[in-house]
């Protein structure tokens, strides 16, 4: 039995609002704050909640952040495990809670452990045979239009506990497929994303690399030409060059013979000069041109 | 975009920090984002109670002075309504992004800087106190906050409430006053030209600008010229905004 209205921090409550109980003194919970000797005012914007049967009047309302207080049931996440005592993990922005390990009568499993804060009692589970409207959670949908029983655990740090007997998969593949299942829709457009972008990078690397590989070919091609073009010139530059000393020997021992035979013609004389003076010229020309091309 | 006196607002759209919410009101647009409580500094833990932190950034150019001035009155103020003692050696910090002034919707391209402190500080306070209230940070009580301008012709005084640019910088002294949600002053800060009954004139004006949203709109409290219920407004429309929030929050219990 609860009656709602809205109320803002600082807020005068009508005295009518609160319940009231022959027995048990006035509970309050959260969102709401003591000002002895009798004013009782909301924290928060939320709405005011009470319930006849247990006297208690607390605000509801939707947080940023979990602030550990007494009495709170939460989940929490064992991360390590000392001599005699379990660290568990309440939040990621609050220190380890410590468990002693004897409060567990049997051996807990790694993951996810009820217990509240500053009282070692196991919380209440849920155990619902088919989901109820559960708005906004995609996990439980899924299990519940598959007709699968689970169990729902829910903290006050915000953390959910989902657990199902039925699911025929291992130990930890149930878990697995759980929470494949949980990621998969909300990483489903992320890694659409990442192989789009893997995708153009690849392509931006084949890219790259074909046009270095262009470069270094052309570059090789040019050098090869040009030392083929040296190889050649340097052939020619030794033929003539070879032409030319064969010419001067020629005439050299001709010149020997026309000695020996003493008054030679001086005609003929004059026509080896003029054949070794055109090798030579030709030699002069072609140097000339090399020096010009290189 | 005309400067409106209709405020809007949004809030927890930021969901990276704990709580957020934009508001603009006279063509101010101010995003605030509250984080905590959060880890301290060793140098800046308080043994008793929590530290809060108020960081303002300009709509154009670095921080300065000026933003450093406007930090302090809100950290005085904020450090009053936050509920401090239940987290000590934590860290509130609250931060302020003016995204728009009047001054640069008519500047054109050039961003301007402002030429006084004051003209923002409500809207400052106002979005400080939505961010709170969207982060559920336990609070004492909530504020609203006006802006006054006044110009005096001889005997007759001018109060206009919520100025604009033109109205601002034609007034004899600008006001902005703070009042709690039990009806006490929290904050009054002044510049300008003004003698000490001009001041109880304008803490009366925002006194029942405030008061006339608690009571039945009565004629008969109504005094200068021309005076809308601007305050009554603002309580108004605080709730109106939270309670829209509150419900969506809540709609799984129905």
């Amino acid at each position: 039995m609860a009656t709602t209205t809205f109320v803002l921090p600082g807020q005068l409550l009508d005295p009518e609002s609160l319940p009231s109980h022959p027995t048990l003194p006035l509970k309050l919970g959260p969102g709401l704050r003591h000002i002895p000797p009798n004013t009782i005012t909301p924290t928060v914007a939320g709405q005011l909640c009470t319930d006849k049967r247990k006297n208690a009047v607390w605000v509801e309302f939707n947080g940023g952040r979990y602030v550990p207080t007494v009495g709170d049931l939460v989940i929490a996440t064992i991360q390590k495990s000392s001599v005699d005592v379990y660290y568990a993990s309440v939040s990621d922005y609050t220190s380890n809670a410590t468990l002693p390990q004897l409060s567990f009568e049997a051996r807990p499993r790694r993951r996810d452990r009820n217990s509240p804060l500053g009282h070692w009692s196991m919380a209440r589970r849920l155990m619902l045979p088919k989901p109820a409207e559960q708005g906004g959670l995609v996990i439980l949908e899924e299990l519940g239009g598959q007709g699968v029983a689970f169990e729902i655990a829910v903290g006050r740090n915000g953390k959910v506990w989902v657990d199902s007997k039925s699911l025929k998969v291992g130990k930890s593949g149930r878990q697995y497929s759980i929470q494949k299942h949980l990621q998969e829709k909300s990483r489903h457009e992320y890694k659409a994303a990442l192989k789009e972008l893997k995708q153009t990078k690849e392509h931006e690397k084949k890219c790259i690399a074909n046009m270095l590989k262009a470069e270094e070919d052309a570059r090789a091609n040019a050098v090869k030409a040009e030392s083929q073009l040296r190889m050649q010139l340097m052939r020619e530059e030794m033929r003539l060059k070879m032409e030319l000393m064969r010419e001067e020997s020629e005439v050299r021992r001709e010149a020997k013979r026309d000695d020996a035979v003493a008054t030679g013609a001086s005609p003929g004389a004059s026509r080896e000069p003029s054949r070794v003076a055109k090798r030579k010229r030709d030699y002069r020309i072609f140097r000339n041109n090399e020096v010009t091309l290189t | 975009m005309a400067n409106s006196t209709e405020p809007s607002s949004l809030l927890s759209h930021l969901y990276r920090a704990d709580g957020s919410a934009t508001f603009s009101q006279n063509g101010y647009t101010v995003i605030g984002a509250v984080n905590g409580p959060i880890e301290v500094q060793r140098r800046d833990e308080l043994p008793e109670e929590a530290a809060v932190d108020v960081i303002v950034r300009p709509a154009a150019g670095v921080g300065g002075t000026r933003e450093r001035h406007l930090e302090s009155i809100l950290q005085s103020t904020l450090r009053q309504i936050i509920l401090i003692q239940n987290f000590p050696r934590t860290l509130i910090q609250i931060t302020l992004q003016v995204t728009s002034t009047p001054e640069n919707d008519t500047a054109g391209s050039k961003l301007v800087q402002a030429s006084s402190n004051l003209a923002i500080l409500p809207t400052l306070l106002q979005t400080a106190v939505l961010t709170l209230l969207s982060a559920s940070m336990p609070l004492s009580m909530t504020l609203t906050s006006v802006l006054l301008a006044l110009s005096t012709n001889g005997p007759h005084r001018n109060i206009v409430p919520n100025p604009s640019l033109t109205q601002f910088q034609s007034a004899d002294s600008v006001h902005v006053l703070a009042f709690t949600s039990h009806g006490e002053l929290l904050v009054a800060e002044s510049e300008g030209k003004f003698t000490l009954e001009d001041w109880d004139e304008v803490y009366e004006t925002g006194k029942t600008l405030f008061y006339n949203e608690q009571d039945a709109i009565n004629d008969d409290a109504m005094q200068g010229v021309g005076l809308d219920e601007k305050k009554g407004d603002m309580m108004m429309f605080v709730k109106s905004i939270l309670e829209q929030k509150v419900k969506n929050d809540l709609h799984w219990k129905d």
